[in-house]
């Protein structure tokens, strides 16, 4: 499935390159500090602050930020800041537990189209091929359909759109590495397939993994909004990034600014993402 | 776009049908009813015989007469299972008969009083122009031809539809030469119009109507409608949790219904305390009220045997916690906020709902299997409180009471207002000792158009049924 | 290549046919049918009424003989009935058909266009202020959620100023104007091809970087060429491979990202009508889109594929 979550980001789009300067490699100090405070935030916050994200006050509906509730309120009173912590954990709890098992299944998938035979390969790839025409909105609808709302559901359906495009990558990687004149070298020499796979494929193709998977992450929050946002994912009362957006959607005109935090939120997360990624990306080159 | 089809949950093309098609009768905002294409009518003494004389000015729009043999076919048609037509209103209809093209005969299989009003409310379609065809698949259902005060122009699938005003209407041309409805898939996009001018009438969401009222030039008609929001327990699934008056009624105190019409509805709405509403004839203001009162909900509920408490505050009987979840139609926006209040209510009293929202069909699909522990929804008792007498115990599954079925049958023996209103008086008070549902309030519609129309009167069911008298200022 | 060509097409019918019958399964499996959305107010159901509407709509068969007569039909030419719009499937959808290629061509416009200048610019001037600029605001464009895009220029453009419409195609209480249309395009197309804009740009930024720092380009230099020559050929050359395969990438992308967009300016295209014919079960209007998507993006992948191959001969065929 293509990925309409997630425009302008796909797996085969060659990680953001900036020139390798140390200069550069100490500048991305910022994007780590950035995502430790969001994890830390995310995870501790609603514990640490005491805040109660479902807590219903209805003398106090869509308020501006205040004193008393520093993000304002949303449209049943409940404490915004409160309902964006707790929602991070949500959201990235499932776009990570998503990236790891879509991340895990295409790799696994990708290497063993690349090192096997022509016609596995030819068959595992037109397989993914087919799944990626299918239109995500469609496998999304389904899904939810058929399957009641919930976290592990989501998990699922998130790990079930994103695996193809890694599966690809990691084909194609595995495939170069694979038909690489050292390894012919080896093979011919009698060394065992299953030790040449681990010593030498493996190692090669690990860096590509791990910048395919947090191009997945990126996906991953922006689909789990998205998702949501089309009314398939996280149901309310539980918060997510995504299913609070769609609630400030009502509210444009009333009040805008429900809209903002959730947004921001997001789009801060994803970028930190796609930082982390340029560093592991000139990590590698690095070597 | 055929009255055949009848289509409620899209909205807009339902209004498009009623301005484009007439039906038998015209239902009055006072609950009486007024001739349409029919003039005058009789029914015979056993209630099962209606004979209707229809207006002989009555035109197509292509020309022709309406005549009896339109009635019949419309009837037929709709009674017929091959045609995938809505029978609403008339699957009592045994027999339609043509006694002169003016004058049409329909026997109908038992006394229903709510017959005249239903069925003579769908809209007749012309047989010259749909015999032999089918219906299902005919042109006629993208290029209606009716005999409605409104003439079909165009339908921009997903967009808009178009009509202009039919000058030969039989009972005087409509004064508003253009109609215009408008498919908007966002409500902010109601907003956002109203103010660019592009629209000139919304059906407001309560929680829009603040920003509304903030632009010049409009005007808000609150109508008060018979339509009531409640949850439906099932009571052959959880026996043991509503399967006691106590704890329905101990429920019923545990949910603050005030203030859900105040804050959600922001006070355009009421709360219900019965299956029939204050604005029907066959109110009885005497009917106990259930207040919100935490105290007394907990004693009802201690003496219903919920006694024992977990460490998450729920209450337990015999092991098995409080517990159940309600399924909602994702369509209803403002129900699903209402019944997060609800649900913080019941929390205070020990009592967990869960929220299961789900998409239409699959609401649909669960509710006809019994797949629920609960669901909610919006109830519409709009031509007769029989309907919603009908609607309560089928829907509470598994609820079962012989006085009140014993009575339902005796209000459905007579048409006489009198003595039903009696019998449903005490259906009232009898359910509102031992609910068959916890009933939650009414949502008055908001009708926000521009103050330069003229002509509006309120209805219960259709804003738009005098539209043709509706005239625009300059 | 002609081989190629006939091997792939071959892949493309069976993937194709595979994506189909799948979907129609599937839509099958899901609990809840047209019924709902065509009797009538549900106060009144009968399951005797709902019984004949389903046989009505042929809808009581065995799922494998209705997709059997299905395709049938679509061997025939006839892609089906809509349930709802009691209108044929191919009617219905080609009526929605212009917005969307309206939206997701200039889309796939802006983004090429507008990627390629960004991008050859960028990439031209690696390192320096600008392109460290240009690449950061990408980033931030790849990372928000383009609904949230969509509700923020619905509320600054058409709420908060009101510079231009909120939604739908045209104004519908004036005569239709091109002017006007164009007016209602802005909005809906800026939300979609910002991203993509900023994907492209950052991916041909990239490639134009790093094959300016090549050592062919060095050598030519060296050799003498004017300086121009020697971008021109070689620079420009080396983005070609990136932009053919994100344009390939990007037609799935985007048929699918139009279903946001789409939502959020109710704009009447494909995809909002897939989204309303999955909540109302109209599986014939849904069959006929996933097939018409299926085509168009394995025509796309296949196309870009021949693309490769004539812009760089060296790519082997697989």
């Amino acid at each position: 499935m293509a990925s309409a979550f997630a425009p302008g980001v796909t797996a085969s789009s060659r990680p953001v390159t900036l020139p390798l300067t140390p200069r550069r490699l100490r500048g991305m100090a910022p994007a780590w500090i950035a995502a430790a405070f969001i994890v830390l935030a995310v995870g501790l916050g609603p514990w640490a602050l005491r805040l109660d994200p479902t807590s219903i006050d209805l003398s106090a509906i869509n308020q501006l930020p205040s004193a008393y509730h520093l993000l304002g309120t949303d449209d049943t009173g409940r404490d915004l800041l409160a309902r964006l912590l707790a929602g991070g954990q949500v959201s990235l709890g499932v776009a990570s537990a998503a990236t790891v098992l879509a991340t895990i299944w295409g790799a696994i998938y990708g290497a063993a189209a690349g090192l096997g035979q022509p016609w596995l390969d030819a068959l595992l790839m037109r397989i993914v091929d087919a799944l990626l025409a299918f239109p995500n909105i469609v496998a999304v609808l389904i899904f939810a359909a058929i399957f009641p709302a919930g976290i592990r559901q989501l998990i699922l359906l998130l790990a079930l759109t994103g695996w193809m495009q890694i599966a690809r990558l990691v084909r194609g990687v595995t495939r170069d590495v694979a038909n690489m004149p050292f390894l012919e070298a080896a093979r011919s020499a009698g060394a065992v397939r299953t030790r040449l796979i681990l010593r030498h494929v493996l190692p090669n193709i690990s860096g590509v993994i791990g910048v395919a998977a947090t191009l997945e992450l990126t996906k991953a929050i922006l689909a789990e909004a998205t998702v949501s946002f089309l009314g398939a994912g996280i149901h309310p009362p539980m918060p997510s990034w995504g299913n609070m957006l769609t609630n400030a959607q009502d509210y444009v005109f009333t009040a805008p600014w429900l809209a903002l935090a959730p947004g921001v939120a997001i789009s801060a997360t994803v970028f930190v993402v796609f930082r982390m990624q340029e560093w592991l990306h000139l990590r590698g080159a690095a070597l | 776009m055929s009255p055949l089809i009848d289509l409620p949950h899209h909205f807009p093309l339902h209004i498009a049908q009623t301005m484009m098609f007439d039906s038998l009768i015209q239902y009055l905002p006072d609950g009486t009813i007024g001739p349409k294409l029919a003039t005058s009518w009789t029914v015979s003494p056993d209630g099962k015989e209606y004979t209707f004389k229809l207006d002989p000015k009555a035109k197509w729009w292509d020309g022709q007469p309406v005549t009896a043999d339109d009635v019949k076919f419309t009837f037929d048609t709709m009674n017929d299972d091959k045609s995938g037509s809505s029978n609403e209103g008339v699957d009592v209809v045994s027999k339609t008969e043509v006694l002169d093209p003016q004058t049409v005969k329909i026997t109908i299989k038992q006394l229903t009083p709510f017959f005249l009003a239903q069925g003579g409310s769908r809209g007749i379609v012309p047989k010259h122009v749909l015999q032999g065809q089918d219906v299902a698949k005919s042109d006629f259902n993208r290029k209606p031809i009716g005999s409605g005060p409104f003439k079909f122009v165009s339908w921009q699938q997903g967009q808009a539809i178009t009509m202009e005003a039919n000058a030969e209407y039989f009972r005087g041309a409509p004064k508003i030469g253009r109609l215009v409805i408008k498919i908007l898939s966002d409500p902010n996009l109601q907003l956002t119009q109203l103010r660019s001018g592009e629209i000139q009438y919304a059906l407001l969401d309560p929680k829009d109507l603040p920003a509304a009222q903030q632009l010049p030039g409009f005007k808000l008609y609150e109508n008060p409608t018979p339509r009531y929001f409640d949850i439906s327990p099932n009571f052959a699934k959880q026996p043991d949790m509503f399967g006691n008056k106590d704890a329905m009624l101990g429920l019923l105190a545990g949910i603050d219904r005030q203030s859900i019409v105040d804050k959600v509805l922001g006070g355009h709405g009421k709360v219900v305390d019965s299956f029939i509403d204050q604005v029907s004839w066959a109110y009885n203001p005497d009917t106990p009220k259930h207040p919100y009162d935490k105290a007394r909900a907990q004693q009802l509920l201690a003496s219903a045997g919920w006694t024992g408490k977990g460490s998450d505050g729920i209450l337990t009987r015999n092991g098995k916690r409080f517990s159940f979840s309600v399924v909602i139609n994702n369509f209803d926006s403002s129900l699903v906020q209402a019944l997060t209040v609800a649900q913080q209510n019941l929390k205070d009293v020990g009592v967990e709902m869960k929220l299961d929202v789900v998409e239409p069909g699959i609401f649909d699909s669960r509710r006809s299997k019994g797949d629920f522990d609960a669901f909610s929804r919006v109830w519409n008792p709009v031509y007769d409180p029989d309907e919603a007498s009908l609607n309560d115990t089928s829907g509470a599954h598994g609820y079962s009471n012989a006085q009140i079925d014993d009575l339902d049958k005796q209000a459905l023996a007579t048409t006489d207002q009198a003595t039903r209103k009696k019998i449903y008086a005490q259906e009232q008070v009898i359910l509102a000792n031992d609910p068959a549902r916890l009933w939650l309030y009414t949502q008055n519609e908001l009708h926000f158009m521009s103050d330069k129309i003229q002509g509006v009167q309120l209805h219960p069911v259709n804003v738009f049924w005098n539209l043709k008298d509706w005239s625009i200022n300059a | 290549m002609i081989a190629f060509s006939l091997r792939r097409l071959l892949q493309v019918v069976v993937t194709v046919a595979l994506l189909t019958v799948t979907t129609f399964i599937l839509m099958h499996l899901v609990p809840g049918g047209p019924a709902f959305f065509l009797m009538g107010t549900p106060d009144h159901y009968t399951p005797e009424h709902e019984a004949a509407v389903n046989r009505v709509l042929g809808i009581d068969q065995p799922v494998v003989s209705q997709l059997v007569l299905w395709v049938y039909a679509f061997v025939h030419g006839d892609l089906g009935w809509s349930f709802f719009y009691k209108d044929s499937v191919a009617h219905v959808i080609g009526l929605r058909l212009w917005p969307t290629i309206e939206l997701a061509g200039l889309t796939l416009l802006l983004t090429i266009g507008g990627g390629i200048t960004l991008g050859l610019y960028a990439g031209a001037h690696a390192g320096s202020r600008i392109d460290r600029c240009l690449s950061a605001a990408s980033v931030v464009a790849l990372s928000v959620p383009s609904f949230w895009l969509g509700i923020a220029l619905v509320f600054v453009f058409a709420v908060w100023q009101r510079w231009l419409p909120s939604s739908g195609i045209a104004a519908l209480n004036e005569p239709p104007s091109v002017a006007d249309h164009v007016r209602h395009l802005v909005l809906p197309v800026l939300a979609l091809s910002l991203s993509h804009m900023a994907g492209m740009g950052l991916y041909v930024r990239t490639s134009v970087a790093e094959a300016l720092r090549s050592d062919c380009i060095r050598t030519a230099r060296a050799k003498g060429l004017p300086g121009r020559l020697v971008f021109v050929r070689h620079a420009l050359r080396s983005a070609l491979i990136p932009i053919l395969t994100m344009a390939g990438l990007y037609v799935p992308n985007i048929s699918g990202g139009t279903v946001v967009v789409e939502t959020v300016f109710s704009w009447p295209g494909i995809g909002q009508l897939m989204t309303l014919s999955v909540v109302r079960r109209d599986y014939p209007v849904l069959m006929g889109i996933v097939l018409l998507l299926g085509v168009v993006v394995v025509a796309a992948s296949w196309l870009t594929d021949m693309a490769y191959h004539l812009a760089d001969p060296r790519i082997a065929f697989n």
